[in-house]
């Protein structure tokens, strides 16, 4: 295969491309931060809420997590809106499943770090009065979030990949333009190539800032 | 009411209801005592001091400080004794895992309760921060996370956190058992050092030398129980109780120490 | 709300292509799962191994599997495998060699985490003791190896599961694809896609608790 024949026919669709790129991203972002705000929700109402809200919150955990996000996202195209009689809208109801699922993903890396902050930081509060109002936004959640991101930044990964399946449903992402493409010009061998090749770079870069900074700064604190 | 500095009235504690670590403590202590506790692992001594500094939920009694009752078990509520924390809050503790707070640096660690909890300013707290830093020869390490710096340190670091907030009585739970050998006499010392200022201390250790050199009082105590209470020139060369003969033969593979 | 009424008996007259497709999956998930399980080992070996070039290709691999979208891997292999090697196989055998290269991946980081959370102390014993590399290796590293392992690697076994469902975008009979299926010809997608979702839950809960219940074994155990 002659590489800048290659080039040279992905430069023709950069448009294109750039354009699902760009797709992607913004369905992932909307997703993150819709996600990280329930994920930690969740976390605290499964340390300390009400038993009731405690068991609907869980549930809610288990089954995002325990169902394919494909039929999550098929559910929320053709199930919910006619459950509902209303019409919500492509990307509603794709942004509605990211979040979700990233919601359910990261609760369980804000739990986590939740537990991993031992009694004996909280024993340090009491022996120092910290009251609540002190302890929780100077101690516990500062600590809370240092733990949290390495996990949190590698369910932002897994979100940026999981969001490739909203082609399924077709939404005009990276993955569905580069589909059409190929299917358009019969050429898959380079665009679906440079495709992969577009979603690893980022996820990759992504997965080297988690590193760097396990290594780094939480080395540095002994967190 | 008994107008002891420190009073502990019929201190009861189990866990789980069953493992029963403190049993009927009476134990008083006047302002300026430096006591130790000594006594086998598993004999209540840490525990003893997590319950003076309202850490474990009692069974059973009260606690006083000045004459004043802040700890109180509850007996209607499962998970918490009744508590004056204003009372609670002239105590200090340092713990064996110096337990910093590692994601402030050491000047932000000391100066986190006496501005967010007690109300004083940044500029003031700062300044008296600087001040015991600068006593204790760590006013370099001030901008310092407490993960950069050394057991000693970190343990001193904490003392002086503690410090900061002009406790009426420390409480020091094995604060050297986790340091390196070279590096317990800087523990130990700025110890000594507020012994000579006459603060009132609780101090449990397994380091019988250090005990002897700090203690005005030593309370041997072994199955949730005080079976000894002494000054350490008898508790050390004469105790009364057979056990504790016992426990301090097998702890110094010698009679007595002078 | 309530305009919709729920018919399940549609689920009742399409149970067979249901469960066959429930077959389909669970065969893709057993067959992929032993490869992930035996590959993800030998390419941790690679990763390990003191001969360079084997852990550059280990690594890249792993790199390049963890860090683009499973589907993206999927749809890459259905077209570009036929093309670079002149072959066409079964689609089956195609998702099984994309489905079983993806949890390898995942997998050999898995049993790599395991391996390096083996404390120095033990290699010293283990040369203290005069005991062979070999004997080492497969006596002291490896047992306890897989032993810390085994939660991260049921957990990827339930990842796999779900991830099986992507292979109906290639139109493989799995559950999902049977479920996508019934819903256009039935016109009832609500009751199909909720049954086909709580099918893959009432897979994965089970494993899920197996998860924490050897989390807790193995906490004890290795205290």
């Amino acid at each position: 295969m002659d590489i800048t024949a290659a080039l040279g026919f992905l430069w023709d669709y950069r448009l294109a491309l750039s354009v699902g790129l760009g797709n992607t991203l913004h369905f992932t972002a909307l997703g993150l931060v819709f996600g990280l705000t329930i994920g930690f929700v969740v976390s605290v109402v499964r340390q300390a809420g009400h038993p009731v809200l405690k068991v609907i919150v869980t549930t809610y955990v288990e089954i995002f997590r325990g169902t394919p996000v494909l039929i999550q996202l098929f559910w929320f195209f053709f199930c919910l809106p006619a459950i509902l009689g209303v019409e919500l809208g492509n990307v509603f109801s794709t942004v509605l499943t990211l979040s979700l699922y990233m919601g359910a993903i990261s609760s369980e890396s804000f739990r986590a770090a939740l537990k991993a902050i031992g009694a004996e930081q909280r024993d340090a509060c009491v022996a120092l009065g910290l009251p609540a109002r002190v302890s929780v936004p100077y101690v516990i959640l500062p600590q809370t979030v240092l733990r949290a991101v390495p996990t949190l930044l590698s369910n932002c990964v897994t979100l940026f990949k999981e969001s490739a399946l909203v082609s399924a449903v077709g939404m005009a992402d990276l993955m569905y333009q580069g589909q059409m493409i190929a299917d358009a010009t019969a050429r898959p061998i380079e665009i679906l190539t440079a495709t992969a090749l577009i979603y690893f770079v980022i996820a990759f870069s992504v997965t080297r800032i988690v590193s760097f900074y396990e290594r780094g700064y939480l080395a540095r604190m002994r967190l | 009411m008994s107008s002891s500095f420190l009073n502990v009235q019929g201190l009861r504690k189990s866990f789980g209801g069953h493992l029963v670590v403190l049993d009927d403590i009476n134990f008083q202590m006047e302002a300026g005592e430096r006591v130790v506790v000594i006594g086998p692992s598993g004999s209540g001594k840490s525990t003893l001091l997590r319950c003076v500094m309202g850490l474990e939920k009692i069974d059973h009694g009260r606690i006083e400080l000045e004459g004043v009752r802040y700890i109180e078990a509850d007996p209607k509520s499962t998970k918490d004794n009744f508590v004056n924390i204003p009372v609670r809050n002239k105590v200090g503790m340092v713990f064996q895992h110096y337990t910093l707070f590692p994601h402030l640096t050491v000047l932000g660690n000391l100066i986190l309760a006496p501005m967010r909890a007690r109300g004083e300013s940044r500029s003031s707290s700062t300044e008296r921060a600087m001040q015991l830093l600068t006593r204790l020869g760590l006013e370099s390490k001030a901008g310092a996370f407490p993960g950069m710096l050394s057991g000693g340190q970190k343990q001193r670091v904490a003392i002086a956190r503690a410090l900061l907030l002009d406790p009426k009585i420390m409480l020091f739970d094995e604060v050297t058992s986790a340091l390196d050998p070279e590096l317990v006499t800087e523990v130990e010392g700025l110890m000594l050092e507020l012994a000579e200022q006459k603060m009132s201390m609780m101090i449990v250790t397994h380091d019988m030398w250090f005990a002897k050199r700090i203690a005005t009082r030593v309370i041997f105590s072994a199955d949730g129980r005080i079976i000894e209470d002494a000054p350490p020139s008898k508790m050390f060369t004469n105790p009364a109780e057979p056990r504790t003969a016992d426990f301090l033969k097998k702890v110094l593979h010698v009679e007595t120490i002078s | 709300m309530g305009r919709y009424t729920w018919d399940f008996s549609v689920i009742a007259a399409n149970w067979d292509p249901l469960m066959a497709g429930l077959a389909v999956t669970l065969q893709l998930t057993a067959i992929c799962a032993v490869i992930g399980l035996v590959g993800g080992f030998l390419v941790c070996q690679m990763v390990m191994s003191r001969i360079a070039p084997l852990r550059w290709v280990a690594i890249g691999f792993i790199e390049v599997f963890r860090c683009t979208p499973a589907l993206v891997q999927i749809i890459w292999i259905f077209y570009c495998v036929p093309f670079f090697f002149g072959v066409f196989y079964d689609p089956f055998y195609m998702a099984i060699l994309a489905l079983g290269m993806n949890i390898t991946a995942f997998n050999a980081e898995a049993y790599r985490a395991a391996i390096q959370a083996i404390p120095s102390s033990h290699y010293d014993a283990c040369t203290a003791l005069g005991l062979s590399p070999l004997k080492k290796t497969l006596f002291v590293i490896l047992p306890q190896a897989v032993l810390m392992a085994i939660p991260v690697l049921l957990t990827n076994t339930i990842g796999l599961l779900q991830q099986t469902s992507l292979v109906a975008i290639v139109a493989i009979a799995d559950l999902m694809y049977e479920g996508k299926t019934l819903a256009t010809q039935t016109y009832r997608p609500i009751e199909i896609y909720t049954t086909v979702a709580f099918i893959y839950f009432a897979l994965s809960v089970p494993l899920s608790q197996v998860v924490g219940l050897c989390e807790r074994r193995l906490r004890s155990r290795l205290a």
